[in-house]
């Protein structure tokens, strides 16, 4: 099969062809194809999609194309990208036709995204929670307390309606805290992020720990330190955290 | 050390694999097994045991999301 297609990694605010040389999924060499003010990031390959069988195939694929959005970042000032497997057919013109138009077609959507990302990266943020420390606490609060003094003495029935007040008011209290914390920390990471979006589902890899958030946020470098000051600051309240990237801007597209 | 690293490529392979430019459909290829092989990676890099848990607090995340959008969107 002919490399008759193009592997689009992303794009970045460069009015020129380019030769860039840098090697890509496979080693494959990437250029940079213009239209208008902005480039195209690509290399040659066959007109069908990516499959790898195993999923560390899968990984290594996904790896070496967040490779090359990384260097584009340190050599563009900022990039737009693309999904893994993102491959321009030829469609009857050729594939570099096709992507030239595109990005002529779409060079003010483009504009705007390129002024949002420029010089940003993405990082994850995983913020956990410490449930058992926080019932404990919830279970020391005063109105509990009393509550539990008022089991003495009493049997059956009442005994029992009781108890299962305590759990209520426990219940409680930890959703009450825990409100309270995504509040306070999604209001201190705004004031310093450039835009900040919830991840809908995340997985949990750390079975220890109960997950009280998961933000992707935009952040320009030199302010990343301030977001581990406020998460250190955080882990008085019970709260712990995993930062992950930094990334190509794949969020905030 | 090992979950700490193999979170960072979850979120790695999470963003890459569903968030990007959108191009014209008629201009690509379209993937239709890629959900696929992300969710066979997944499975590889988390245990059992997270996977179960992973169940548990995906309906509590789902509740809560609601409630977490209006705050970080107020």
């Amino acid at each position: 099969m002919p490399n008759n297609a193009l592997y689009m990694y992303g794009v970045v605010r460069c009015g020129f062809d380019l030769n860039w040389k840098e090697n890509g999924i496979n080693g494959e060499n990437v250029y940079a194809i213009s239209g208008g003010k902005f480039s195209a990031l690509v290399h040659d390959c066959e007109e069908k999609p990516y499959a790898p069988k195993e999923p560390n195939e899968v990984k290594e694929l996904i790896i070496a194309h967040s490779k090359i959005l990384n260097r584009a970042i340190e050599d563009f000032g900022g990039v737009i990208p693309s999904n893994f497997n993102t491959i321009i057919k030829n469609n009857g013109n050729l594939s570099k036709n096709n992507l030239k138009k595109w990005l002529k077609d779409e060079q003010e959507r483009l504009e705007r995204t390129w002024n949002k990302v420029r010089g940003k990266r993405e990082y994850g943020l995983r913020i956990y929670y410490e449930k058992d420390k926080f019932i404990q606490e919830a279970s020391e609060n005063n109105r509990v307390r009393k509550i539990k003094e008022s089991i003495n003495g009493k049997e059956g029935g009442l005994s029992y309606l009781l108890q299962c007040k305590v759990k209520s008011k426990i219940k409680d209290l930890v959703q009450e805290k825990i409100i309270r914390l995504k509040q306070e920390v999604c209001n201190n990471i705004k004031n310093i992020t450039e835009n900040t979006v919830i991840n809908p589902s995340s997985i949990l890899l750390d079975e220890e720990k109960d997950l009280l958030l998961s933000l992707s946020v935009l952040i320009e470098e030199e302010k990343v330190s301030g977001i581990k000051e406020i998460l250190e600051k955080s882990k008085e309240e019970g709260l712990s955290f995993h930062l992950a990237g930094p990334f190509a801007p794949h969020s905030f597209i | 050390m090992e979950q700490k690293s193999n979170i960072g490529i979850v979120e790695l392979i999470d963003r890459t694999l569903n968030k990007g430019v959108i191009l014209n459909a008629d201009l690509i290829i379209t993937v239709a097994d890629v959900p696929l092989l992300a969710a066979n990676l997944r499975l590889a890099l988390a245990s059992v045991e997270t996977m179960l848990k992973y169940g548990v607090m995906e309906d509590l995340i789902s509740s809560n999301n609601k409630e977490t959008k209006s705050l970080l969107y107020a």
